[in-house]
């Protein structure tokens, strides 16, 4: 499949099908989840109604962990192949998870904002993803500065996987410098009191309106992106070519 | 290997005190702390590991640029691609003579400041320790960031963007290695975290630090 799609034109046909349905699946499952977590589902016993920022928060963070783990492998790819469709791949990623983790971040701020007490702890779980967050934009700023493609996306995939390797010793190192306030995983963890069935629906409905709504975004930046390299590679083709010069005689 | 290290070495004895700049940035921060926190021993004793981490890795920040800039610049870098040597070689060769040049005159002048801090002997004892075992770790990353945007000039505050995140979980185990020292000396689990870390990165950034010169090389 993955080599399959590795061919930009096929890609192309593929992007044209697969984008609109990812968009469809976003806003129906989005649509549909926000109804059930905004009106179906009731209150929590202790938290009260702010326990619906959970539908938005969860989503955002696990969309955020994603796009790096894209990040990372396309990185990976594109080292090593040097394949450009995964340079492609990458960098759409990084402006939508860097998006995805400034939404985690404000939306857990205001849940514990109501829920602890304070807007801002330095608690593990916080910290990282500042942390994650200032990796996005490293990441990002590399793609920006670089005028030579070739370069940058050599680079930005070395520091994509610079990143993913050190990116658990952070998580591990941060748990272990302050985990107190987060709650750990609630609905992985085995022996976890879980969430009931109420609770759990529209979380499931948004996390996968979360996720279609991020494929739809980076396959449509990905069309985009090749699109304009296609238009700068006729122009480049236009203005090499050799100029139509008739040479009349002297009269 | 080593010859390239002590060319270095050599080049840095002719440039007029350059090395010495990190030293005298040390220096200054510890003056700025010591200004604006009154000047008081007692909180500076009790906040004092934690400001020298942060004066070192402040520092080191300011350092990393140099790196391979210079022989990038001048060419020396094509050169010894050229040669029979291998990269990684040249990338550990670099390592080792910023070590001794950037790393070794603030590991030296670390327990000065804490002495002007008032930090007592085991303090400051334990800090140094963990200095010397955290320190590769962050050079490594500060000059695999300075080789990644090596052809891109000004590039101050993006190197610090790319270093910095990868720095804290040195910055963190360093610090707990020092609270930890007083009940456990040096056999805990923080410095051997620290230890682990900087092995690691040592043995991973060798290849990064290579990979990121051969780019560097092969685009230009």
């Amino acid at each position: 499949m993955i080599t399959w799609l590795a061919n930009p034109l096929r890609f192309l046909k593929f992007a044209k099908v697969v984008g609109p349905v990812f968009a469809v699946l976003a806003a129906g499952f989005i649509a549909f989840g926000l109804w059930q977590s905004l009106f179906v589902s009731p209150a929590e016993m202790y938290q009260g109604d702010s326990v619906r920022i959970m539908y938005v928060h969860v989503p955002s963070a696990w969309i955020a962990m994603m796009a790096y783990s894209m990040i990372a492998v396309s990185g990976f790819i594109s080292y090593v192949w040097r394949h450009p469709l995964a340079d492609n791949l990458g960098r759409a990623c990084a402006l939508p998870g860097a998006v995805f983790t400034f939404l985690a971040l404000v939306t857990g701020s205001l849940w514990g904002s109501v829920t602890w007490m304070t807007y801002w702890e330095w608690d593990g779980r916080m910290t990282s993803f500042l942390i994650l967050l200032f990796i996005y934009i490293g990441y990002m700023s590399i793609w920006a500065v670089m005028e030579d493609r070739k370069r940058a996306a050599r680079i930005a995939g070395l520091v994509a996987m610079v990143g993913a390797i050190n990116l658990p010793i952070i998580k591990f190192s941060v748990d272990w410098w302050d985990d107190t306030l987060h709650q750990k995983a609630t609905i992985s963890s085995p022996g976890a009191p879980g969430l009931g069935p109420e609770f759990l629906t529209p979380l499931f409905l948004m996390m996968a309106g979360f996720t279609c709504l991020f494929a739809w975004m980076v396959i449509t930046t990905v069309v985009t992106d090749i699109a304009k390299a296609r238009k700068a590679a006729s122009v480049r083709a236009k203005t090499n070519a050799p100029a139509n010069v008739t040479i009349e005689a002297a009269p | 290997m080593i010859a390239l290290t002590l060319r270095d070495l050599k080049l840095a004895m002719h440039s007029s005190g350059a090395w010495l700049h990190g030293v005298l940035f040390l220096l200054i921060f510890a003056l700025l702390c010591a200004v604006a926190l009154g000047g008081d021993k007692t909180v500076l004793s009790s906040i004092g590991p934690a400001l020298l981490w942060l004066a070192i890795i402040f520092s080191l920040l300011l350092s990393f640029e140099k790196g391979f800039g210079d022989d990038a610049r001048d060419g020396t870098l094509e050169q010894l691609y050229l040669s029979k040597l291998s990269l990684p070689i040249i990338a550990a060769s670099k390592l080792l003579s910023q070590w001794i040049l950037i790393v070794l005159p603030l590991l030296l002048a670390a327990p000065l400041l804490g002495y002007g801090f008032g930090m007592g002997a085991d303090d400051i004892r334990a800090t140094l320790i963990a200095l010397l075992l955290g320190t590769p770790s962050l050079l490594v990353y500060g000059t695999f960031a300075g080789v990644c945007l090596i052809s891109y000039r000004s590039g101050g505050l993006l190197l610090i963007l790319l270093t910095v995140p990868l720095m804290i979980p040195t910055l963190i185990f360093g610090l707990s290695a020092v609270d930890s020292y007083a009940a456990d000396g040096i056999i805990n689990p923080p410095f051997k975290a620290l230890a682990g870390i900087s092995l690691l990165s040592v043995g991973l950034g060798i290849p990064a630090i290579a990979a990121a010169l051969k780019t560097h090389l092969e685009t230009s």
